[in-house]
């Protein structure tokens, strides 16, 4: 046997300035036999557990079959050789777990929650396994599902602020998958097959793409023998190389872009924005302190304050910049009545034009610094959110202490590194422009 | 500070959706810590330790909401709510949010047709500053011309973005409008856009002062608290407030219905749509016993919570004509509600087909007794969410807060999964009989003539 145990556990200290106040996670690591990193936790006050398998098979997986990763994982739980939907969804509801699976253009996840009560927990288990080793993806049910999903995408082609957030990503990514929305298209979901769902399912829903994490009120010796049974569970073949040779490339966009596209809705939908940056950037902190004051912090934000506080301009208006594998974008979105639109797009571009210039007041980068390190414990107090976190360093490769040091580093962010950040990263001379809208939208 | 959530602005449509997430999930563990009591102004106070985290929230609820509104002046439980967001003589302007961001906490607020909620959540050594802070307002609040000119701007916008523009959205507020006659349930939370327009800065300042007073509200204060310091600190900061006399809120009855009322109307571009309720009695009904209403709660899980209840079952999988299925009662309001049930039909399915089916629903639970499986199968969900709700505090905090506002005493969240679990079959079938029927129905469908 050649078991590679390694059992760190860390402590995580957090202090607010004051001192006052500490939030402990004791985070342990484990590596199962077939080499699945394990992060876990324990949270002794509530009898459950939460478990959360993270796979690299997001739909930047789907090639060129687009909504293919979220149809399969939508389908997991809808037949093993021996159950159907029904029971399936019957083992589920009578034990009050709740199984879950969710996709995004990077990533996928599997998930359950459970009472850790054994008559509850035991049943829920073992359904979860056989989920994981021996779906096989009724033909009857691949159909409902694809009807209902087209059904959906139709329906979301009717819905103003969904059209435009697709066509925006269209816009600054082109070609590259991240491009396409995750749940697909109707032409792309209507050609396809089981075959290419049981390929997915081996090729993705594998143990040398994964990582484990799990919160619960369980022993280290119960977790550590679940975690076992979860990684002996999922397939172990190779995994097929992605072929990068023919994939397409992310392209910076080299002029400013306007567009506009006509909708019945008295509303426009405004998205201004292009690429920014990877996740692991050196950029990363300086630009979401940055971002957290130009828009990404509610009412104390910038943009909250000048358009909807001071003009009254809209319900809500906020910018993020999202670090993903792959260049992740940079966004600014409002929904404003027609006539506004325009006023509301000048204003923005001047104002992020402003900020990249000049970057953030003493006094704004210090509140922002004092907000988000003051409230860090309100990110960790729940186990939602502490698994939530572990995931996150887990599938990212993030040291163990990352949490501990982000506040220091935070600490650390200066107006020059701001600055730099956004010179560097976002580029404020080639924003795209969409206004979705009725005709008083327009230009 | 919306009519349910604020910086979510992301998910707003939820708002439609969220009744679904009510019904099963509304008690929490009998033998948590919670203390409670009413200082002398009439504050009631709800105190609940929960110390997994270093955290607290702290609440604060108004008993005034759009039910307690009349015609023509719609929308001013929402309005003042988004007003009380704009400073106080001690603390102008947006201080307050400035004071709680930097203290690393978040704050938000909520309208419902029963209350008006105000909260903040933060690392727990703050807690004083929270309190100090809310009860300023109380009564302090200035509203000025300039500013209720902007926000009322901002309040349109939000309906545009919630109502007006979604289909959805305008079938719900259809709904209401056409199966309320008289109770105040008929007008939306938001208001009309007309009543919106002609609003004042007087009207809100008026609703202010008849409304927010120790008397009408209650503190709930749930985290990593010491029950005598943080009762000292609210006596602290709210004892000295003066209790008003609360005037009479209005009694707008509903009136008997003389038939099931449909509801055809078009919204050019968008899918079609079903959705219906039925008039039911809340937990402060009069001359209708308790259990009717944990019956119907019941029934709701049957007819929609998982893949096996009925309304998934057949109108999803079996008949194929439904993307979406829900149906959503909740007790715990301060009239009598409607029990909802609301269907997507997949695109190009006629809602004549959906109709059918719910009918044939319908019928079945007044004929047959539903199976001890399926009671069960709601059982073990209520049991479990009573579990999985602890995780979050402010989830605990608004339980307390809106059953306390609505129904009056908070006894009854601890015996809720033992009445849930006494519920029999024949229970659920007598419920079926007496409400689920013509003249207690109302439906509206959105472009069932367009293919």
């Amino acid at each position: 046997m050649n078991n590679k145990i390694i059992k760190i556990t860390y402590f995580l200290i957090i202090m607010t300035l004051s001192n006052l106040t500490q939030a402990n996670i004791e985070i342990s690591q484990y590596e199962t036999k077939n080499g699945i990193k394990v992060l876990y936790t324990k949270a002794q006050n509530i009898p459950m557990i939460d478990i959360k398998i993270t796979f690299d098979a997001g739909s930047n997986k789907d090639g060129d079959i687009k909504g293919l990763s979220m149809l399969t994982h939508s389908l997991l739980d809808e037949g093993t050789s021996k159950m159907n939907s029904e029971s399936i969804a019957s083992t589920f509801e009578s034990t009050g777990a709740i199984f879950n699976t969710s996709v995004n253009k990077d990533k996928s996840s599997i998930s359950l929650r459970s009472l850790t009560e054994k008559k509850y927990l035991d049943p829920s288990i073992k359904m979860f396994l056989k989920i994981l080793s021996d779906s096989v993806f009724p033909q009857k049910e691949i159909n409902l599902q694809k009807d209902r999903t087209i059904s959906s995408i139709i329906e979301d082609q009717t819905d103003p602020s969904e059209i435009s957030m697709n066509l925006f990503f269209k816009e600054i990514y082109g070609n590259y998958p991240y491009a396409y929305p995750s749940i697909g298209m109707k032409n792309t979901l209507s050609k396809i097959k089981r075959k290419d769902i049981q390929n997915f399912y081996r090729n993705n829903i594998n143990s040398r793409n994964s990582k484990i994490v799990i919160v619960s009120s369980l022993s280290n010796k119960e977790v550590i023998s679940l975690a076992e049974k979860i990684s002996k569970s999922l397939n172990n073949s190779e995994l097929k190389k992605d072929d990068v040779s023919s994939s397409p490339k992310i392209l910076k966009n080299s002029k400013e872009k306007y567009i506009y596209k006509k909708f019945n809705s008295e509303q426009a939908h405004i998205y201004i924005g292009g690429l920014s940056i990877k996740r692991g950037s050196k950029y990363q902190l300086p630009l979401y302190v940055g971002n957290y004051i130009f828009g990404g912090s509610g009412f104390s934000a910038r943009l909250m304050q000048e358009l909807r506080v001071k003009r009254g301009l809209t319900y809500g208006v906020y910018s993020y910049i999202y670090p993903m594998k792959d260049v992740g974008p940079f966004v600014i979105g409002i929904e404003t009545k027609a006539e506004q639109a325009q006023e509301s797009v000048k204003l923005i571009h001047k104002m992020i034009k402003e900020f990249h210039k000049n970057g953030p007041s003493d006094k704004e980068l210090k509140h922002a610094k004092e907000a988000i390190i003051n409230g860090f414990p309100l990110r960790i107090d729940s186990n939602t959110d502490i698994l939530n976190y572990l995931s996150m360093i887990n599938y990212y490769n993030l040291p163990l202490d990352y949490l501990n040091t982000f506040t220091k580093k935070i600490s650390k962010i200066t107006k020059k590194d701001i600055l730099e950040a956004f010179e560097k990263e976002v580029d404020v001379k080639n924003l795209v422009t969409l206004v979705v809208g009725n005709e008083k939208a327009k230009k | 500070m919306s009519f349910i959530n604020n910086f979510n602005i992301l998910k707003y449509f939820l708002i439609f959706k969220i009744f679904a997430i009510l019904i099963l999930s509304i008690s929490f563990d009998a033998r948590a810590e919670i203390m409670e009591r009413t200082l002398e102004n009439g504050l009631h106070v709800i105190l609940k330790k929960d110390a997994r985290a270093p955290v607290v929230t702290s609440h604060i609820w108004y008993k005034i909401g759009s039910a307690d509104e009349v015609s023509g002046k719609t929308g001013l439980s929402h309005a003042l709510e988004h007003m009380m967001f704009k400073g106080t003589k001690n603390n102008p302007g947006g201080v307050f949010s400035e004071i709680i961001a930097k203290l690393g906490g978040k704050e938000n607020a909520f309208t419902s047709k029963d209350y008006t909620a105000y909260y903040q959540t933060l690392p727990s050594q703050h807690l004083e500053h929270a309190i100090k802070l809310e009860s300023d307002r109380m009564s302090n609040l200035v509203v000025s011309k300039e500013d209720f000119l902007k926000e009322i701007e901002v309040i349109k916008e939000e309906r545009r973005l919630r109502t007006d523009d979604q289909s959805e959205g305008i079938a719900y507020e259809q709904l209401y409008a056409s199966a309320y006659t008289n109770s105040s349930y008929h007008d939306p939370i938001i208001g009309w856009m007309e009543d919106l327009n002609n609003m004042t800065e007087n009207d809100i300042s008026d609703w202010y002062e008849n409304w927010y007073a120790p008397n009408n509200a209650t503190a709930v204060i749930v985290g990593d608290i010491d029950f005598d310091k943080t009762m000292t600190l609210v006596e602290k900061y709210y004892g000295g407030k003066k209790a008003v006399k609360i005037k009479d809120r209005i009694n707008r009855s509903e009136p008997f219905q003389f038939g099931e009322k449909n509801v055809s109307i078009e919204i050019k571009d968008k899918p079609t749509y079903l959705i219906m309720g039925y008039k039911v009695p809340s937990l402060n009904a009069k001359n209708v016993e308790k259990w009717e209403c944990y019956a119907l709660s019941v029934l709701s899980g049957i007819l929609s919570s998982g893949q096996n209840s009925r309304l998934q079952k057949v109108l999803i999988r079996e008949k194929k004509i439904a993307s979406y299925a829900d149906s959503g009662y909740y007790m715990f309001s301060r009239n009598n509600p409607l029990f909802l049930i609301d269907v997507n039909p997949i695109v190009g399915k006629k809602i004549s087909r959906i109709e059918v089916e719910l009918d044939k629903i319908v019928k079945e639970l007044k004929t047959k007794l539903v199976s001890q499986k399926e009671l069960d199968r709601i059982k073990a969900q209520v049991l479990a969410s009573e579990v999985y709700q602890r995780d979050s505090i402010d989830y605990q905090a608004r339980v307390l807060g809106m059953v306390k506002t609505s129904i009056g005493d908070t006894k009854i969240i601890e015996k809720y999964t033992e009445s849930i679990a006494s519920v029999t079959a024949k229970q659920v079938r007598e419920v079926a009989r007496k409400y689920l029927v013509p003249n207690l129905k109302t439906v509206v469908k959105v472009n069932e003539n367009i293919q």
